[in-house]
């Protein structure tokens, strides 16, 4: 078993069916946190003075004229936002042109993962990469503008035990020279009981006699084990747990029919769960 | 070191910053309104579980203690009457000046149900554009039209189609739809814009999102929008290639993070990177690769500015979120639109059809 250290994680376990004992031991997995060491955006400026470090809405800013690369000091999110422009102006000579993004992705994404694992983001829990496709149009007023591709973002997929660890993400667009041109990345770490729940749970559905897929409404049966957790946006307390992830889509009929698609989450005994992010709740306004 | 006429350095930088805040460089807010609208119950067996936390999400996130928005209104599931929508001056039944489309509101964020009508009804197989002149009139398909395919569909015929957000209240006037591309929708009207849309000036909403199924089908991003126009900055959407947006918790929570983050982030970026921050799986795949990211399925997160000038069309989309408050950027005229958005897969760079056979 290789230590806490190294930052990786091994899980050892025994599952024997029917009723005896399982012993499941796991690492935790190690977190990533962003900083501003890290990054290779630039926000700009060359001084001290010009690059202002605050704590402000929650957050610890580095502001610079350029950009604003923040970290929550909730939960350690971190991201590089750049900044946008002041008041329309009928001259369009006065916008400053924005630094163009990467356009060869397959290059975008060799370059996000050195840069992320070259800063510490765990390479072992990387399980793939996938990409989104920034695009532009602009016209008159007419129909048939064709849109241009501006460039891409790669996303990285965390995985531990190759189970996904659906909320951790982090992502990032680059400009042509190769450095960060906007970013955003939350890897926390995960305990090891929540990792040995994963792996149990994942064995114990692999049986299709399974109590599990008793209970699951038969209509459910897709989805997949997974690890949630408390996501980047919310406020309330961390917490991370194994469960049963699955889409749940239906469309109502009528003269103008409506479709619903969203993700369901239960536990190893079939109960629903909803996460963190799920409860939210703000004063309501009445009429 | 000298001394001024207030008898010390201290003074002299006191009077400086009080000549500063004289003539500060920013514009003084006119509208920093935050209102939302979700609705989660649309009745038995058809529930939006997600759409109240994911209004939430956004008005919390923005409304924070220090932060230049405020919240005008936050109504809720049978709180939610189709006649907040609907412009007084075009159908006198409606009040949107009093709720959604308020003078004085920043951001107007609906939460909940579209539809999906594809205008593809009539499935004829195309080669190209030219070939689809004949839509299904009979169920509000009409043109223009475009040979469209996607990750999901093989190229076919489809037409333009009524874009619609839905509610579900008792006291609804229009049945619960709220038909922007083609209704008494109009937003944005303000003592700013002037009342080129034809709907007075007593509206506001500088920013609108409707996050809902299908806002925007392609290539119609213009025509989905230029009807509701009336002085609107920005609208911000869900623009569905195959499949159908995904009801998630977090979307309005991560679009307000940009702003919680840098007040002078772009707000067309804010929303593109929304897509990017929600998780994954959130949402079913897209053929050949992607998916996910609050989409179920192939599909964008699209934001699209309209003025009566390019520069000011484009202007619209490197808006900060500050300039947002400014009413001095509401649209003059709608001649001109620009769109960016943030697709939830891959799309090969350099090629102009990413959904349309010319």
């Amino acid at each position: 078993m290789r230590s806490l250290a190294s930052s990786s994680v091994v899980a050892v376990g025994l599952w024997v069916s029917g009723n005896s004992i399982d012993v499941w031991a796991a690492d935790k997995a190690a977190g990533y946190q962003h900083t501003f060491e890290h990054t290779s955006f630039d926000v700009g400026g060359k001084t001290e003075a010009e690059r202002r470090k605050v704590d402000e809405n929650g957050f610890a800013k580095v502001i610079g004229p350029r950009g604003v690369f923040a970290v929550d000091l909730h939960n350690g999110l971190a991201l590089a936002v750049p900044n946008g422009a002041d008041d329309k102006s009928d001259d369009a000579t006065t916008r400053v042109a924005a630094e163009k993004r990467m356009l060869d992705a397959d290059k975008q994404t060799e370059q996000v993962l050195a840069y992320y694992t070259r800063a510490g983001l765990p390479k072992e829990q990387i399980a793939g990469t996938h990409l989104t496709t920034y695009l532009s149009a602009a016209a008159t007023k007419q129909f048939g503008q064709q849109p241009v591709v501006d460039g891409y973002a790669t996303i990285l997929e965390r995985a531990i035990e190759d189970i996904p660890v659906v909320d951790s993400v982090a992502w990032a667009t680059l400009s042509e020279e190769g450095h960060v041109l906007s970013e955003w990345v939350f890897w926390p770490a995960i305990s090891a009981d929540v990792i040995s729940d994963a792996l149990r749970f994942r064995s114990a559905i692999a049986s299709k006699e399974s109590i599990f897929w008793i209970k699951l409404p038969p209509h459910l049966k897709n989805g997949k084990v997974v690890i949630r957790h408390t996501s980047a946006t919310s406020d309330e307390k961390f917490e991370a747990f194994a469960c049963y992830d699955v889409i749940e889509a239906s469309t109502s009929s009528g003269p103008n029919p409506t479709s619903a698609a969203y993700v369901r989450h239960f536990d190893s005994g079939g109960k629903e769960l909803r996460l963190p992010q799920e409860g939210r709740a703000a004063s309501v306004s009445v009429k | 070191m000298c001394f001024n006429r207030f008898g010390s350095v201290t003074g002299l930088r006191v009077l400086i910053a009080a000549t500063t805040a004289l003539f500060a460089t920013e514009a003084p807010a006119d509208s920093t309104g935050i209102v939302v609208e979700s609705v989660t119950d649309y009745g038995p067996n058809d529930q939006l579980p997600n759409a109240i936390p994911n209004g939430n999400g956004f008005l919390t996130g923005i409304t924070f203690s220090g932060s230049r928005f405020v919240v005008t209104g936050n109504w809720q599931n049978n709180g939610v009457y189709d006649t907040d929508f609907v412009d007084r001056e075009v159908d006198s039944r409606g009040a949107d000046s009093s709720y959604f489309d308020r003078p004085g509101v920043a951001v107007a964020y609906f939460s909940g149900h579209g539809t999906c009508q594809d205008g593809c009804s009539t499935g004829q197989r195309c080669s190209s554009t030219a070939a689809c002149r004949t839509p299904n009139t009979a169920i509000g398909e009409r043109l223009p039209a475009a040979c469209r395919f996607s990750p999901f569909d093989q190229p076919r015929c489809c037409y333009m189609a009524n874009r619609q957000a839905v509610t579900h209240s008792t006291n609804n006037r229009f049945n619960g739809i709220v038909n922007y591309s083609a209704g008494p929708i109009r937003w944005g009207e303000s003592q700013n814009s002037g009342a080129w849309g034809g709907a007075g000036s007593d509206g506001g909403a500088n920013l609108v999102v409707l996050d809902i199924s299908c806002g925007v089908l392609p290539p119609f991003w213009a025509e989905a929008f230029t009807a509701a126009h009336a002085g609107t900055q920005l609208f911000a959407t869900i623009m569905v290639a195959g499949g159908d947006t995904a009801s998630v918790p977090d979307r309005g929570a991560t679009f307000a993070k940009f702003f919680r983050a840098n007040q002078n982030a772009k707000v067309s970026d804010s929303w593109q990177s929304t897509m990017n921050s929600l998780p994954a799986n959130e949402g079913g795949a897209c053929p050949g690769g992607g998916g996910g990211h609050g989409i179920n399925g192939c599909g964008c997160n699209i934001i699209i500015g309209f003025d009566n000038s390019e520069a000011r069309a484009n202007g619209a989309l490197e808006e900060s979120w500050v300039a947002l408050t400014h009413d001095s950027n509401d649209a003059f005229g709608s001649n001109w639109f620009a769109a960016r958005w943030t697709c939830n897969y891959r799309l090969p760079a350099g090629g102009p059809t990413a959904w349309v056979l010319p």
